[in-house]
Formats: structure tokens, C-alpha cells, sequence
């Protein structure tokens, strides 16, 4: 079989993911992989055998940085199982250190009700708060991508492109920064050479965009050098992608929204390098997980369409749609929608009531989600 | 390069009389309308056969070099693509023959850079600037300057243009269509030739600084959760990401806050059999040089410790080898004592003891 020509790097957002993550079933809703939303999605659109086999033509491949915390939680939790065997001989001791030893044990071990927060919560305050470790999951993920891009780079035909989600958003507008600006890479090309001569991406499809609101630098956000362009030598993409859902409180709240006029060049502008993507169907509680989102035509047409440089005919995307409208009634949900709607009016206009409000949002979500079940 | 290694490089790639034909992948296919055109054109079984067409004359230009691309075999194909293109365009019909013309004054730009290293047009040699966007262009190339270089090329417009000049069915623009797109692939292709050490060297320098991260978070002393805050804290305008390029790396110091650890105490002043006894010590604040080779670290302690005779408490120094080795000097009570780290502990155990057992030994 010849070997797949268009790659496309999938960086996870918060929680808990295995290595394969996009092998993963979600544990929510039609409880399908990722890999099973986009193999299903791609018969839609397979009149005449119009993009050939999946398989021949899309390579999925799944980043990840949860290594990066549990490595660090169970350094922790290491050194504090050495201590405590130290501490029994020493109880007076061992009283006065035990908010300590707690502390540094606590992420490895979490508690039973406390258990969302040390899987989600913990690794996004890590990544937003601490820049050692956002230092080491950029290096990380960055070393990933190269690797990967590397084993490809030169293949005619071959291209490359990135979906990330949710706090894999902000990672992967971190990786694109640095490599486009890492100095390093001067010594080999010419003085003032952009590497978007040498690596472009095809498509950058950021999910639930969390990349401004976990952005250290507001003002300075729209001025990176991450953002597409139709100039052949200019961007890290031809296309990128922003997409969100009405009812995703962890992307509306403080939603990315470029200045367009002064973000994009007049000829990026023009060509419709930039597609904001908004969906507004509820189609299971979690409104969050990126299988939700590639369930939607609006999304994973554009994403087949970008990938593939291919076009989908109207009359296929209409039908397409108007059976997903068909099976996701609007009335569906009704109840989580009016208490989505409520939280979506909260205060968020500082990161700790962002995370408050993010934190009930997942709460409510998954409360529905057990109901469901 | 001389004459002769020309002609010879030139032979050994087959190259004369100019380009290998291309590989023709639309023979024996019914020739599209005007309205499929495109989509055809574009089709996957199409574009695969580019693929090998193309993969195969990468292949007889031998491998790539990972360092230092063989310019003198890329400007040949430059070359014969220049004249591939400037020779098509006088006698093709209308639309063709201003994509010809455009393709080729592209690719003469290449063919200037490599020759003139330091020219303007150091990206026409690139594979972005040979890349066909989703409207079917060739985008344009701006300069360092964000002057535009060159413009647009829309490909797709273009040979559209020239199945629709052709008529209801297109056949003759159908296999120049074909023969174009074949060509933009390899020209993408041996521009990748040259990208390829940018990548290597890119590779390289993010592998290197991923691998000092493991060893300052993971392979040299350990950092508590509030010291590795606190790390931070006291890095924080080095590490102000948003003004950075590049990049971060890890700072050269790690910092330590109430650092707790278990040793080995000896206080010659404690009652017999007490005076090596297990201790808890808190590194009450120190740092350590992780990238330093010997003394890596220096901190200042107390300790616990329940031995008959002496102060349970001491404060002291305490002093770091090599990331992960400790001694200290306390003080308490008027009493001198040496604390062991319980890794340095533990190396006298498993490999300096046995080591001064069978010297001994050998001794007697």
C-alpha cells in the first residue's frame, strides 16, 4: 500500500491521554475514537471514489505531553516514599513536615473527590503558571513534531498540517513561535530567511481556542508569527482554521478574535486563508471533546477540504449537513443548554474566574453525561 | 564546475536533451470537460502516479546530502526546468503559454540564487514558493523587505482557461495539465533538497534543548513543587515567553525552599552507638548548579536527629556533588557534626564499603 501522503499531528488538550490518544474511544456520547469520527465522516463524501481510501491518503498522528506531568508527579511522589520511611523514625519531625510531604504527594496519588482537579485542572495551572514546565512540554512537543515531520520532509507530495485542542492550542501556538523565531536556524540559511520557505503547514485547525486566553502577553498575541498567509515564503500555514462551539465556555468565554484587517496581509485577506468556524449544535453533553466537534460537516469539511486541497461538491456538503441537522434536533439537550447558557454569563475577565467558570462548566457537562449514560 | 563534470553529471542524470518526459499519468483516460477539469485533474489516483513519476527522478539524482545539498546537481534541473518552460511558452496557445512563461521566469529566479548565493531570490529555490494553495495558485513570493517578488501564479485559472480554449473535451490540455503539475512536484521536491538541513539542523538544536529539560527537571537534584516555583519566580524576566525567540531553555540554577531529604548524621559527641544515627534534614534554602561538574550545590540546614547525648536540632551548611551527592557540616548545642545525603550514604554502602572491605582484606 502506498504510504499516506498527508500527515496531520493531533495535539490533545487537558486531562488524561494515553500515547495512541486518538485511538482512544470517548467515553462520552457515540463513544467513538477520533479516529472513527474522521474514518466515518470520509464515507460522506466518497461518491466516485472522490478521495480515494483513508488510509491512502490521511496519516493521523497523535502528539502528547502527559508524559511531561507524570513524570514530574512521580519524581515526587518517589522522593516523598524515600522521606516517609525517614519520618517514621522521626514523628515530631514528620508532624511539622507533613503539609509538605502532602503537598508534594498529593498530584501523584490525587483524591477520589477531588480527582478532576488533578487531572485537569493541576496540568493546566502547571502549563499556565510555571514556565519551566511550559518551557519542557514546548521543547517536548516541538521534538515530536520535527521527528515526525522529518521522517517525511523531501517525499513529493508529502504534505503536513496540525489540529490541536483546547490547551493543545496554546502549546501548539508556543511550538510555531519558537521554531519560527529560534535563532539557531539562521546559521544554516541565509540571513533573513523565513522558514516558511523551507516548512509550511497546509492546515492549522486550532479547537477550542484556548491559545489567547492562556497567553502570558494579551497585547502581543496577534503579533506572533503564528497565523497563515497565501504568500508562498510568509505564515506557518496556508490555512488556519479557529474553531469553536456556542456552548464550549473553555474557548467562548475569552474567545481568540484576531484584529483581521491588521493581522492578515491584504493577500490573506482576499484568499480566505483564515476560516473562523462558530457551530451551534449539541449533539452530546460533552460540547468540549474534539470527537463532538469532528461530528459537525461545518468542521471536518473544511478539515478534508484544507488537508486534501480537494473541494467537496455543494450538493455532497448540503446532504451531509442536513442529515447531521436531521439526527441532532435543536430541542435536544434542552435543559444543559439553558444551564450553559447560564454559566456563559459569568464573569471570566481574570484567569482564576476563567478557571472557576471552566470548572463548572466541566462539572455541569459531565453531570449530564452520567445522566445520559 | 568544469565542462566535462557538467556534461557528465548531466549524462549520468538523463538529463539531456532536457527533462525525463513526464510519467503521462492521464494516458488512456477519457479527457475531462471544462467543469471537471480541475477535479480531475487533482484526482487521488492522478496524483499518486505524479508521486512515483516524481519519486523516481528524486531517486536518480542520488541521495540527499544531509548537510550540504549538492547545488551544482539542483541547478541542473533548475536549468532544464527553466528551459523546459521558457521553450513551451512562445508556441503555446494563450493561456498556457503565460503559465509557461510564469513558471519559468520562477524558476530562472532559483537558478540565480544557487548560482549567486546572496541574491534577492533566495526563496524561489525553496519548496513553499512551489507549493499549490487550495485556490490553485502558486502563491507569491515576497522579499526580505515584504516587497513582492513575484507575483501569483493561479495554475488552476490558467490550464482551466486552456481546456476550455480546447472545447467540450479537453485532451491535448489534459496531458499538458498533467505534464505541468508533474513538474511543480519535482520542483518542490529538489526545493526540499535544500530545506532539508534547515529541518536537520532545526531537529537537532530542539532534540538538544528537550534533552537539558529531562536532566534539569528529572536528572539532577529534584525540585519540590514549591521550589520549583520558586525556581521560576527567580527566573521569571529571563523567562518572560512573550518577548522571547526561540526556544526557552532551562536557567543554569535550580533554587530549593524548605527542601526536605533524609541522611545520615555523625556526631562524635553523642553517646557510644548513637553517634551515626538516620537524621531528616530541610534544606532551609540553597541552589544548585546543575550543569556544573563537582560542587553543584550549596544550602543552608536543619536537622533532625534523635541521638542520646546532644541537641535533637542542629543548623549548618550543606554542599552538593554532582546533583545528587550531599554533605553537610551542623552545628548544635555546641556540637560539630557531618551529615550524609542518603544517596552519598548509600554509594559509600554499595560501592566504597565493599571496596575498603576487600582492601582490608586483603591486607591481613
Amino acid at each position: 500500500m502506498a504510504q499516506a501522503p498527508h500527515h496531520v499531528y493531533f495535539v490533545h488538550g487537558i486531562g488524561q491521554h494515553s500515547k495512541n490518544w486518538i485511538d482512544d474511544k470517548e467515553p462520552s456520547g457515540p463513544g467513538r475514537s477520533l479516529r472513527e469520527e474522521l474514518e466515518g465522516a470520509w464515507k460522506l463524501y466518497q461518491d466516485n471514489d472522490r478521495f480515494g481510501a483513508f488510509a491512502d491518503q490521511l496519516d493521523l498522528v497523535p502528539l502528547s505531553y502527559d508524559h511531561v506531568f507524570d513524570a514530574l508527579y512521580a519524581q515526587w511522589e518517589a522522593e516523598v516514599a524515600t522521606l516517609r520511611t525517614h519520618l517514621a523514625a522521626f514523628p515530631d519531625a514528620a508532624a511539622e513536615l507533613d503539609p509538605l510531604v502532602r503537598i508534594a504527594e498529593a498530584p501523584a496519588n490525587g483524591t477520589a473527590d477531588a480527582a478532576f482537579f488533578y487531572t485537569h485542572v493541576l496540568d493546566l495551572l502547571w502549563y499556565w503558571g510555571n514556565s519551566l514546565i511550559q518551557g519542557k512540554i514546548v521543547a517536548d512537543v516541538a521534538e515530536q513534531l520535527l521527528t515526525a515531520i522529518s521522517e517525511h520532509y523531501g517525499k513529493p507530495g508529502h504534505t503536513f498540517s496540525i489540529v490541536a485542542h483546547s490547551m493543545g492550542t496554546s502549546v501548539v501556538h508556543k511550538v510555531l513561535q519558537a521554531l519560527w523565531t529560534q535563532p539557531e536556524y539562521d546559521g544554516r540559511l541565509e540571513a533573513g530567511r523565513s522558514l516558511s520557505a523551507v516548512l509550511k503547514f497546509r492546515l492549522l485547525m486550532q479547537i477550542s481556542n484556548t491559545s489567547f486566553v492562556l497567553s502570558a502577553d494579551a497585547t502581543g498575541h496577534y503579533r506572533t508569527l503564528v497565523k497563515p498567509s497565501s504568500i508562498a515564503n510568509r505564515g506557518v500555514c496556508a490555512t488556519m482554521a479557529n474553531v469553536s462551539n456556542q456552548f464550549d465556555l473553555i474557548s467562548e468565554t475569552v474567545p481568540f478574535d484576531p484584529p483581521r484587517d491588521e493581522w492578515l496581509d491584504a493577500h490573506s485577506q482576499i484568499d480566505d486563508c483564515y476560516l473562523d468556524i462558530l457551530t451551534r449544535r449539541l449533539t452530546a453533553p460533552n460540547v468540549h471533546a474534539i470527537t463532538h466537534y469532528f461530528q459537525n460537516p461545518l468542521v471536518h469539511q473544511p478539515f478534508f477540504e484544507r488537508v486534501l486541497q480537494r473541494r467537496i461538491p455543494v450538493a455532497l456538503k448540503r446532504r451531509a449537513l442536513d442529515d447531521f441537522q436531521g439526527s441532532s434536533p435543536a430541542a435536544g439537550f434542552k435543559l444543559l443548554k439553558q444551564q450553559l447558557d447560564s454559566l456563559a454569563s459569568r464573569d471570566t475577565s481574570s484567569l482564576p474566574r476563567y478557571v472557576t467558570a471552566a470548572r463548572e462548566f466541566i462539572a455541569l457537562v459531565r453531570s449530564f453525561d452520567g445522566a445520559a449514560a | 564546475m568544469s565542462p566535462v563534470r557538467s556534461l557528465t553529471l548531466v549524462l549520468a542524470l538523463g538529463l539531456l536533451p532536457g527533462l525525463p518526459a513526464a510519467a503521462d499519468c492521464v494516458a488512456g483516460l477519457t479527457a475531462p470537460d471544462p467543469q471537471s477539469f480541475w477535479d480531475v485533474l487533482e484526482s487521488a489516483d492522478l496524483d499518486a502516479c505524479r508521486r512515483r513519476s516524481v519519486q523516481a527522478q528524486l531517486g536518480s539524482l542520488g541521495p540527499g546530502s544531509g548537510d550540504a545539498p549538492d547545488s551544482d546537481r539542483l541547478i541542473i534541473v533548475w536549468q532544464a526546468l527553466v528551459d523546459q518552460w521558457d521553450g513551451a511558452a512562445p508556441a503555446a496557445p494563450a493561456p498556457l503559454s503565460e503559465l509557461y512563461a510564469a513558471l519559468g521566469q520562477r524558476a530562472a529566479a532559483a537558478v540565480q540564487f544557487l548560482r549567486q548565493r546572496g541574491s534577492a531570490g533566495q526563496d524561489f529555490a525553496l519548496p513553499s514558493v512551489w507549493a499549490i494553495d487550495f485556490n490553485g495558485n502558486l502563491g507569491a513570493v515576497a522579499g526580505a523587505d515584504e516587497q513582492l517578488l513575484a507575483p501569483a501564479i493561479p495554475v488552476r485559472r490558467l490550464l482551466t482557461g486552456a481546456c476550455a480554449a480546447e472545447g467540450d473535451a479537453c485532451p491535448q490540455a489534459f496531458a499538458d495539465g498533467d505534464a505541468v503539475l508533474e513538474h511543480i512536484l519535482l520542483a518542490n521536491g529538489i526545493g526540499a533538497r535544500l530545506g532539508q538541513p534547515t529541518v536537520s539542523g532545526l531537529l537537532d538544536k530542539v532534540a538538544e534543548v528537550n534533552a537539558d529539560w529531562d536532566r534539569f527537571l528529572f536528572d539532577s537534584k529534584a525540585m519540590y513543587p514549591w521550589s520549583l516555583w520558586l525556581t521560576d519566580v527567580v527566573n521569571r524576566r529571563r523567562n518572560d515567553y512573550a518577548h522571547r525567540h526561540g526556544l526557552l531553555e532551562p536557567p543554569d540554577t535550580q533554587y530549593f525552599l524548605l527542601h526536605p531529604a533524609p541522611g545520615f548524621g555523625f556526631v562524635h559527641a553523642a553517646d557510644d552507638g548513637d553517634q551515626l544515627a538516620p537524621t531528616v534534614y530541610v534544606e532551609l534554602l540553597g541552589f544548585n548548579r546543575w550543569r556544573a561538574r563537582y560542587l553543584t550545590g550549596v544550602s543552608a540546614i536543619v536537622e533532625y536527629a534523635d541521638r542520646a547525648g546532644v541537641e535533637d536540632v542542629s543548623y549548618g551548611a550543606l554542599f552538593t556533588f554532582a546533583n545528587r551527592y550531599s554533605v553537610g557540616v551542623t552545628a548544635g548545642g555546641g556540637e560539630v557534626g557531618v551529615t550524609l545525603g542518603l544517596d552519598l550514604a548509600n554509594l559509600y554502602r554499595d560501592r566504597l564499603q565493599p571496596q575498603i572491605r576487600r582492601i582490608r582484606a586483603g591486607a591481613r
